[in-house]
């Protein structure tokens, strides 16, 4: 269900600006977990603040900020678990951690808040033993092979190897010196030549020296037979590159016992990592959207200058302007009415997109977020380009709410109802709305929010009924006469101005604010959008009659 | 042309092909070896030496069937396994993401000389990682990958990268090579557009084959592909289209040239059907057929 309400608040669009650097700080990120533990979420907070302190006392530094991202960014995935015997490629990737490990907790040294987080390597522990081990190799403190100094055979081994290269090397050379002196061809380090087939022939009968093959029917392919003396180092080499594989696999076992011992440090070196690296990318987000540290001890869920940002992000693209949420809620229940495009759905999205937020443990960006942990964020509603095989859009909706009542868990929920019921006729909507919300004003322990447009839902005892300020009627009426003036023709015309300005200008008249709700309203701002879109004068003046009387036919 | 360290020194030069044995690995072991040369004499690091995709070419390998080995000397970096690199001493730089059917891939440098078996990612992405590891972090500047077979398209993903393309030729196949190389040289002098803004070009966000041109519009004169591994109509096809329609890219891939080893036939032979000067001039013959010196 947390899924279904990162989906509708768009969290994914944002979540993407949070970037955590090392494999285990990006798994987390993939995995998108909400926590539901308060002090955990605490913890992570105070962790983000640590970070955002040393970022400050950096400022003056920031090739150090630099280091920190590139030894995070290197640090490769190491094996966690204890092997008798492991490869290669795994010493080397513990040996380029922990390269990369000191040079965080080298950068880090000075800070204390953050760098007792990484304690630096103890010499007699047992990583600093592998540590020692490992740095035995290698031509830099990352990379790794097996060198001579682990074990006097491979001394002797590759000395042999080397001498037999050197020899069969040697012979390689006459016999390439012998062929351009007696035939005029040059191998010139090639495995093998194509040479004209009387040329070749004549080699195959000196010797052999050479063999040769048939290539085409006037071409052969020539090789270099090797000579006895070659012959003699290749088997030379065989019998050394044997002592060498024994030897190494010698060299490994003894490693692999010292990182074996080594894993209950390593895996405590990981999680120091995953920490600093989690705040750090917490700490730059916080940084990049100016986002402050949740409360998470609030009765009251209360929003200051709250930014959803995907929602503010499209309307720079589009050139409208974006009003931050500030607003409180105390009930247990509470219904926002509002009008299409009022941005109900908008402030529901914030709610949600500040608690996920805040449940992953990271900043939010308002200038103050109050809210409290909940064991569930849900949502209950249609999302965008849905279509669920077999039911309808009420069909879903239902299904969800089901599963959101049968989901029980202590600590509660954050519910998101949006336009329950929309699809189905309005009376029975508003009874099947006004008894969810009645379930939920009464069932201590969840919050929950509706937004919708029916405003005969009951009026219920503990109920928080607020509305969507909505349009600016005189600022509109202004505009729509600027839009009308422009026209050909009648106003309203539906081809002049075009959409997106009419749309622009409702942007502009729209009061993205929260207000209590006293139901005197009867008139959402739906025919005054109507009217503002285009739709002719008369309709709209008929469609405000009806509304006043209440259905019943008349003329005026 | 080809045949010359300077030609491949600081580049990073895709080896293809379009079948199985058609050269490429030999070909890749020569222009090694050059470039290796120009290396050590200007103290330069190394090539590093790849494979890319190993379908057909590793299973050969897993069986026993011949494939050519590749000579590595020391301070030249590997793309392959670490057990497939053991001959060389290899000191391990770094390993890849993921793992491949035959182990995980790492990129290595030859502490000795020594052959070993080259082994390639499963995906263009990886190839990419490993060639940008390798020229970024400046472990050296000149790469060398053997391609897959028929297939160019991980060249596309390198931005600097070029490719070569090389191919066997007897008689039976004179015709078919003939064909090849005047498709390749077609692709690669593709016109590159200019910007999409503004266009009067048919652009084509798919792969240009024989269904999507079929779903062209018929007033589409101009059409532009993102480059010419997106093209995948036959040479007959090909040509047809251009008859009819301006055909560009996007992108342009470089191209170093082919490299033509005929067999049963004379290199001039060759040349003479290809009946095509600047074609001609992109060709290298068999870089194993040395010209014969004067024996005093």
């Amino acid at each position: 269900m947390n899924g279904e309400a990162w989906k509708f608040a768009q969290l994914d669009e944002f979540w993407d600006h949070y970037q955590p650097l090392s494999p285990w700080g990006k798994d987390e990120a993939q995995a998108r977990a909400v926590l539901v533990d308060g002090p955990v979420i605490e913890s992570r907070l105070d962790d983000i603040d640590a970070v955002l302190s040393l970022i400050e006392a950096l400022a003056a530094e920031p090739s150090a900020l630099d280091r920190l991202s590139y030894h995070l960014r290197r640090m490769p995935r190491v094996p966690l678990e204890r092997k008798d015997a492991y490869e290669v490629l795994e010493l080397f990737q513990f040996k380029k951690f922990m390269a990369n490990y000191r040079g965080v907790a080298l950068t880090l040294r000075a800070h204390a808040a953050v760098s007792c987080w990484l304690p630096p390597l103890v010499e007699s522990s047992p990583v600093g033993l592998l540590a020692l081990e490992l740095d035995r190799s290698g031509s830099d403190p990352e990379t790794f092979y097996i060198a001579d100094t682990y074990d006097a055979t491979l001394v002797v081994a590759r000395a042999g190897i080397a001498a037999a290269d050197q020899a069969i090397g040697a012979e390689r050379v006459k016999a390439e010196a012998a062929t351009r002196l007696e035939f005029g061809l040059s191998f010139d380090g090639r495995e093998f030549i194509v040479a004209p087939r009387d040329v070749a022939r004549t080699m195959a009968e000196a010797g052999g020296r050479w063999t040769v093959e048939p290539y085409d029917d006037t071409r052969y392919i020539v090789r270099i037979a090797p000579s006895v003396a070659a012959m003699d180092a290749m088997a030379d080499r065989a019998r050394f590159l044997e002592d060498e594989r024994a030897a190494e696999a010698r060299v490994v076992a003894r490693i692999s016992a010292v990182a074996g011992n080594a894993i209950p440090e390593l895996l405590a070196m990981v999680a120091a990592v995953t920490r600093f690296d989690r705040a750090r990318a917490g700490a730059v987000l916080a940084r990049q959207f100016g986002m402050s540290r949740p409360r998470l001890d609030s009765r009251v869920t209360k929003l200051v200058g709250a930014r959803l940002v995907p929602c503010a992000d499209e309307c720079e693209r589009l050139g409208l302007s974006y009003t931050p949420l500030s607003t409180e809620f105390g009930a247990d229940a509470i219904v926002l009415f509002g009008s299409n495009m009022g941005g109900k759905t908008v402030v529901l999205k914030t709610l949600i997109f500040m608690q996920l937020l805040a449940q992953t443990g990271n900043f939010v960006p308002a200038t103050h977020f109050g809210t409290r942990v909940y064991a569930r964020v849900e949502y209950v509603g249609e999302l965008a380009g849905e279509r669920l095989t077999g039911l309808s859009g009420f069909g879903l909706e239902l299904w969800r709410l089901i599963a959101a009542r049968t989901a029980g868990a202590p600590g509660g929920a954050l519910l998101a109802f949006d336009e329950l019921a929309r699809t189905t006729g309005s009376h029975e909507a508003e009874a099947l709305l006004s008894a969810v919300v009645e379930a939920y004003a009464t069932a201590h322990g969840d919050r929950a929010f509706f937004a919708t447009h029916f405003r005969g839902v009951a009026r219920i005892p503990g109920v928080e009924y607020r509305r969507m300020r909505g349009l600016d009627r005189a600022a509109a009426g202004t505009h729509l006469g600027l839009l009308s003036g422009e026209a050909s023709g009648a106003a309203g015309h539906r081809d002049t101005p075009p959409l997106a300005e009419r749309l622009a200008g409702i942007n502009r008249s729209m009061c993205y604010e929260v207000l209590p709700d006293d139901g005197a309203d009867t008139e959402s701002d739906a025919l005054a959008i109507a009217e503002f879109l285009g739709l002719e004068k008369n309709l709209v003046e008929r469609a405000r009659y009806y509304l006043t009387k209440g259905g019943t036919y008349g003329v005026v | 042309m080809l045949d010359r360290a300077e030609d491949f020194m600081g580049k990073v030069t895709f080896v293809t092909g379009p079948e199985k044995h058609c050269g490429k690995t030999t070909f890749m072991n020569r222009a090694a070896e050059l470039a290796r040369r120009g290396a050590r004499a200007s103290g330069r690091p190394g090539p590093a030496l790849l494979t890319a995709g190993y379908d057909g070419e590793s299973r050969d390998f897993l069986s026993g069937a011949r494939k050519p080995a590749v000579p590595v000397c020391a301070g030249d970096l590997v793309l392959t396994t670490e057990r497939f690199a053991r001959p060389c001493l290899p000191e391990i730089i770094d390993v890849l993401p993921g793992h491949t059917a035959l182990g995980r891939l790492c990129i290595a440098r030859a502490r000795r000389a020594s052959v070993v078996a080259l082994v390639g990612p499963d995906g263009n992405s990886q190839i990419a990682w490993a060639i940008d590891r390798i020229v970024a972090e400046g472990l050296t500047d000149t790469v060398l990958v053997d391609g897959a077979i028929n297939r160019i398209t991980q060249v596309a993903t390198i931005g600097s990268a070029r490719f070569v393309y090389v191919l066997r030729v007897d008689r039976g196949t004179l015709g078919q090579a003939l064909a090849r190389v005047r498709r390749i040289g077609m692709l690669t002098a593709l016109p590159v557009a200019a910007a999409r803004e503004g266009s009067q070009a048919y652009w084509l966000d798919d792969a240009l084959t024989a269904e999507t041109v079929a779903r062209l519009p018929a007033t589409a004169r101009q059409v532009v592909v993102d480059d010419l591994t997106k093209v995948f109509l036959g040479d007959s096809e090909l040509l047809a289209f251009v008859r009819e329609r301006a055909l560009l890219v996007r992108r342009s891939i470089s191209f170093g040239g082919f490299v033509v080893s005929c067999r049963g036939l004379a290199d001039q032979e060759f040349a003479a059907a290809l009946d095509d000067e600047r074609l001609a001039e992109m060709i290298a013959f068999n870089p194993y057929e040395p010209a014969m010196e004067m024996v005093a």
